[in-house]
């Protein structure tokens, strides 16, 4: 019989703690360069995202 | 990131002879994404309103009701991310008054349509590869909408929220 392996347990893995830590660490998602633009009749909000500068060599695409 | 364009052709164009949705005709374009381990095909729909709208929504071909929001894991977006931008372009160049529309599709494993990580990486495309001098990207993180309009259109902010209400409802029909 197959005997109870900590390695495939998530919650006993070491890695996954470190994972856990890597995520908290991560910061929230931010626009770039974002203005609010206006205030839709329900409440949202509306950005208007502005362009990160390009790396040179590489080209806008239209 | 997103310069990889891989090849792809239009398949077909259909009509909406029916009218059942407001589309005028729609552009099925495919290409093949290949990784070590497979290849797929992926479907691109582009769906022309009048007045210059269009929509784009792209899966890859596989039977599941959530086609538009599963992972392939194939860690192609850089490539499939380039090719939708040249799609774009194609659409640009034919009619320079183009406005897009995108609706990024939560993960199956989301629960809400805010700010999804679809969002999050259509942004950074956006941020990246649209060029500032011709074309405005307006986002709205609730929903997880992008709307791309040219800049002389953005710069009437009555026609530019005119056309972002339009395409809400274009959503709310096709959603």
């Amino acid at each position: 019989m197959k005997e109870f392996s900590p390695k495939h347990s998530k919650k006993t893995d070491p890695r996954q703690a470190v994972r856990e830590v890597r995520k908290a660490a991560r910061k929230d998602f931010s626009f770039g360069e974002a203005k609010l633009l206006f205030v839709g009749e329900d409440g949202a909000e509306y950005h208007s995202i502005e362009p990160i500068s390009q790396i040179p060599g590489y080209t806008y695409a239209f | 990131m997103f310069n990889t364009v891989l090849p792809y052709r239009l398949v077909q164009r259909n009509r909406n002879p029916g009218g059942r949705e407001s589309w005028v005709y729609e552009d099925i374009y495919k290409f093949f994404v290949h990784s070590p381990s497979s290849r797929r095909k992926y479907l691109v729909e582009v769906h022309a309103y009048p007045d210059h709208l269009y929509t784009v929504d792209f899966y890859a071909k596989v039977h599941d009701v959530n086609r538009y929001r599963l992972r392939t894991n194939q860690r192609a977006m850089g490539r499939l991310g380039g090719t939708m931008l040249d799609i774009l372009a194609g659409i640009v160049r034919a009619d320079p008054q183009a406005r897009f529309g995108f609706l990024a599709a939560a993960m199956v494993h989301e629960t809400s349509d805010f700010k999804t990580k679809r969002f999050k990486i259509y942004v950074k495309m956006f941020e990246l590869k649209l060029d500032p001098a011709r074309h405005r990207v307006v986002v709205r993180s609730e929903s997880s909408s992008i709307f791309v309009m040219p800049v002389a259109v953005a710069a009437k902010a009555s026609l530019q929220e005119a056309i972002i209400r339009r395409y809400e409802r274009i959503f709310a029909e096709t959603f």
